[in-house]
């Protein structure tokens, strides 16, 4: 595979012109370059934006004596925070169990992500001729985003 | 080779007018973008009157028995150190303590009625006018004045 | 030569001329030039999930860039670093704006990495021969979150304090080396200043030197590799 870049890469000059007169590449100067400065200036445009329409909170200052009442953590550790408070049904087991499967079990999902090129060795990659793989990735988004909602409200 | 450099030449400086109005229009708006980043940038390093906690206390006021006659005191005035010397019963003189030199804090000789800076040897008046030594400029004056009890230093 | 070609610039300044002469006969950069810029070709197959990568990254050099500017006045002490916070959304000038953007930022990277994440996920991108670049792109994920939960203590506020309580007691779960870590994320046994000093070093020096060199793997592997073809 990476000899076909690299390959590319090494094409005489000639050969690079015919691949863009024919719309198989384009040219990384100037056209790919005004495609990024014009998504920078829309990220840009985007954060200012924000920053002046929704400004951080910052709330008061640390008071080691006093616990408010809802602590939660930001929003991208919210599906976390909850995964640990759900693992309290593990309590049948005995006191041990729901926070040390709470914080594996995590692990462990953290541990197959890692490693999941090598499960998944099938080289197909259209997702309707892969229903299963597309199907586990659009359960585990659900989740994913029904325990952030979750933690939010709860 | 030329004919590559002169291909692309023609698209993208003498080609449609569309294209120059898109490339117009992205240098414009870099520029601006850029513009925008480098003024605050820069305005956020500089420091100003606030951001070093200067020009918070206008005016400072200290009681006059904090200095016995013929002595002086380091306070705390616009963030910095002055230097308050009571001459005689009414009569206070009030400095910047900073030398001018390297930044020392200048002490009060009451013998020679002069400030001297203890690092290179230094010496002032009361007017704040070098009398000998390296610092190349007279320290700041302030306006001193006795009010009741009280001293009150001003910003001449 | 009066004139000279690089891609479709022409230059005729003497002066830039004789510049690009002078370095050209040292160190021969019209090759890297014309490889890399001038006569690189990039996919024409690219749509808008494509740039979500890039987006990350180039969200990434202003958290540098902002974080840095932070740095300038923030005062990382248990006594200090809250008003040096509201010091600088309040009398730094465009401070507000440099927090916010430091703020907003990472909401957004966080976003923009998972969006890319799912672009790889669903389109199949981590299969042969991009599975070590999927794992990078793991450790990248791993290391952005450390980032978030590092700098969220940094302004000691009630909030940042006790989310810091509660995500530090979370690895003494594990057994055995559980209470370790523990302790050793807060440097004792309770949220202080050294806890605080230790995440203000992880965040600014640590976390920024891997993300760094992981970024430049996982860069280097897309350009040996190339950006995947077409479904």
């Amino acid at each position: 595979m990476f000899k076909k870049e690299v390959e590319i890469k090494y094409l005489s000059i000639e050969d690079k012109i015919k691949k863009v007169e024919k719309g198989e590449a384009h040219w990384f100067f100037p056209h790919h370059v005004a495609l990024q400065i014009i998504i920078m200036l829309i990220v840009m445009g985007a954060m200012i934006t924000l920053v002046t329409l929704f400004p951080p909170h910052l709330g008061e200052k640390a008071d080691p004596f006093v616990t408010p009442e809802h602590i939660k953590p930001e929003w991208y550790f919210l599906a976390a925070y909850q995964f640990l408070k759900v693992a309290d049904i593990f309590e049948l087991l005995g006191r041990w169990a729901p926070k040390i499967i709470g914080v594996a079990g995590q692990g462990v999902i953290i541990l197959i992500i890692f490693l999941f090129p090598f499960f998944d060795r099938h080289p197909e990659r259209r997702p309707f001729r892969r229903p299963i793989a597309t199907l586990t990735g659009i359960l585990a988004s659900l989740i994913f985003i029904a325990m952030t909602i979750w933690g939010y409200y709860s | 080779m030329n004919r590559i450099s002169e291909d692309i030449i023609k698209e993208e400086i003498s080609g449609g007018s569309r294209r120059s109005f898109l490339n117009i229009s992205i240098l414009i708006s870099s520029a601006v973008v850029l513009g925008g980043i480098i003024y605050p940038v820069l305005k956020f390093l500089f420091p100003t009157a606030t951001t070093v906690g200067m020009g918070e206390i206008e005016t400072f006021s200290m009681s006059i028995n904090e200095i016995p006659v013929g002595s002086a005191k380091i306070v705390r005035y616009k963030n910095r150190p002055a230097i308050v010397i009571r001459l005689k019963e009414q009569e206070i003189y009030a400095l910047s303590a900073i030398c001018t030199h390297l930044g020392c804090i200048v002490k009060w000789q009451e013998d020679k009625k002069e400030l001297f800076c203890p690092c290179h040897a230094g010496r002032f008046d009361l007017y704040g006018n070098v009398l000998g030594g390296p610092p190349p400029k007279p320290l700041s004056v302030y306006k001193a004045v006795v009010e009741e009890d009280r001293i009150l230093i001003k910003e001449v | 030569m009066n004139e000279l070609r690089l891609g479709p610039i022409l230059i005729r300044n003497r002066l830039l001329i004789a510049l690009y002469n002078f370095v050209e006969s040292r160190l021969g950069i019209k090759e890297i030039f014309d490889l890399e810029i001038f006569y690189k070709l990039a996919p024409s197959h690219l749509g808008i999930f494509s740039c979500f990568g890039g987006i990350t990254f180039f969200l990434f050099i202003l958290q540098i860039i902002t974080g840095t500017l932070l740095l300038v006045y923030y005062v990382p002490t248990t006594a200090h670093a809250y008003d040096s916070v509201v010091h600088i959304t309040n009398n730094i000038p465009f401070g507000w704006l440099i927090r916010g953007f430091h703020h907003w930022g990472a909401n957004l990277m966080i976003i923009t990495v998972f969006i890319h994440m799912g672009k790889i996920y669903f389109h199949g991108i981590y299969k042969n021969p991009r599975e070590l670049n999927w794992i990078t792109g793991m450790v990248l994920l791993m290391t952005t979150l450390s980032f978030s939960f590092t700098g969220y203590l940094l302004p000691w506020t009630q909030l940042s304090y006790w989310a810091t309580v509660v995500g530090t007691e979370i690895p003494s779960a594990v057994p055995v080396i559980g209470d370790y870590i523990k302790f050793l994320l807060r440097g004792g046994t309770d949220i202080s200043q050294v806890t605080l000093t230790r995440f203000f070093a992880v965040h600014i020096m640590v976390l920024p030197a891997a993300i760094v060199i992981f970024i430049g793997m996982h860069i280097l592997m897309i350009r040996r590799q190339g950006i995947s073809g077409p479904l």
